[in-house]
């Protein structure tokens, strides 16, 4: 069979794949917010005292992602942000649009720590 | 659907013996998607999944964007403020896909005019990819371009050309292309 794959060095690829995962959690976080409470982009936008352009640049990566954005944006949506590092194999390693499984409440916020990266973190 | 015809025929018409019905089936035969990925007009993508990760979609390259991907994506600069460059985004996507992410459409995903082509862009940022959609969940990537190459919609008239154009040389069973506009008719 002819197959093909996009080689990313495997340390990249896990900023990138961590990348992903809070822009995915972040849209699925506002589109349930939306559905449950109207939270829009310019809601969030007008609680932050920032311009929606900002948040959608945010949330579809235009722009790049700090910690302080992402607590920001997880506080204008009401939800915590915890930091998950599953040993590999895990299940909740598994698909990350499924629910993950219960998981005890650990640590952590996020912090307002200026321009640091993210370093894990599901919503 | 041909061996029923082929029965069919050969129970109406004695005369048409085996060898010949063989024959027709053979120079009628339409493939598959399977077929054209076992015979390399087509390569199957398989992004590096986790070990508890499963595919829920599949993405397909022709030889000829598998080969832009590496020759100039894979080059192409990051843009002041961007996290990932071209590559990753577009690396990115293709997982999110074929693991079964929710799209947005417009965001992600969406199908290009005219419509009637049924010509479907995935998008990141910066990244354009074109293709179409043979079965439900099933996207055959033909070509890419860089936002930037293609800033209006006039500028996608070449690329929708050459989907439609590799679409019509492979002998895919008919129809060739899932017809609808909506998300959930593709994913």
């Amino acid at each position: 069979m002819s197959s093909s794959k996009l080689h990313l060095d495997k340390r990249r690829r896990s900023y990138v794949r961590l990348m992903g995962e809070v822009r995915h959690a972040l849209n699925q976080a506002l589109a349930e917010e939306g559905i449950k409470r109207g939270v829009t982009c310019t809601s969030i936008a007008r609680l932050l005292g920032k311009h929606k352009s900002f948040v959608s640049r945010k949330l579809n990566g235009t722009s790049n992602m700090t910690f302080e954005t992402l607590a920001d944006l997880a506080f204008a949506l009401d939800r915590p942000v915890k930091v998950l590092l599953p040993e590999r194999g895990d299940d909740s390693a598994a698909n990350s649009n499924h629910p993950p499984p219960p998981v005890p409440e650990t640590k952590t916020t996020a912090t307002n720590d200026g321009d640091n990266r993210i370093l894990a973190t599901a919503i | 659907m041909w061996y029923y015809l082929c029965e069919r025929l050969t129970q109406r018409m004695p005369a048409l013996r085996s060898r010949e019905i063989l024959i027709w089936r053979v120079l009628t035969y339409m493939a598959t998607l399977e077929h054209l990925i076992a015979t390399g007009k087509l390569k199957k993508h398989e992004p590096d999944l986790e070990d508890a990760e499963l595919p829920e979609r599949v993405v397909c390259f022709t030889p000829e964007l598998d080969t832009w991907l590496y020759d100039v994506l894979r080059i192409a600069s990051r843009d002041r403020g961007r996290d990932l460059t071209p590559f990753e985004q577009t690396e990115q996507i293709f997982y999110d896909f074929v693991i079964g992410r929710p799209m947005a459409y417009s965001i992600h995903i969406r199908q290009l005019d005219p419509l009637r082509q049924h010509v479907w862009e995935l998008k990141t940022t910066d990244v354009r990819i074109l293709g179409w959609f043979p079965k439900k969940a099933h996207f055959v990537a033909v070509c890419g371009a860089l936002k930037k190459v293609i800033p209006r919609a006039k500028h996608y008239a070449p690329l929708i050309n050459s989907v439609v154009d590799f679409r019509a040389t492979l002998d895919l069973d008919e129809p060739k292309s899932i017809e609808g506009a909506t998300l959930n008719v593709v994913l």
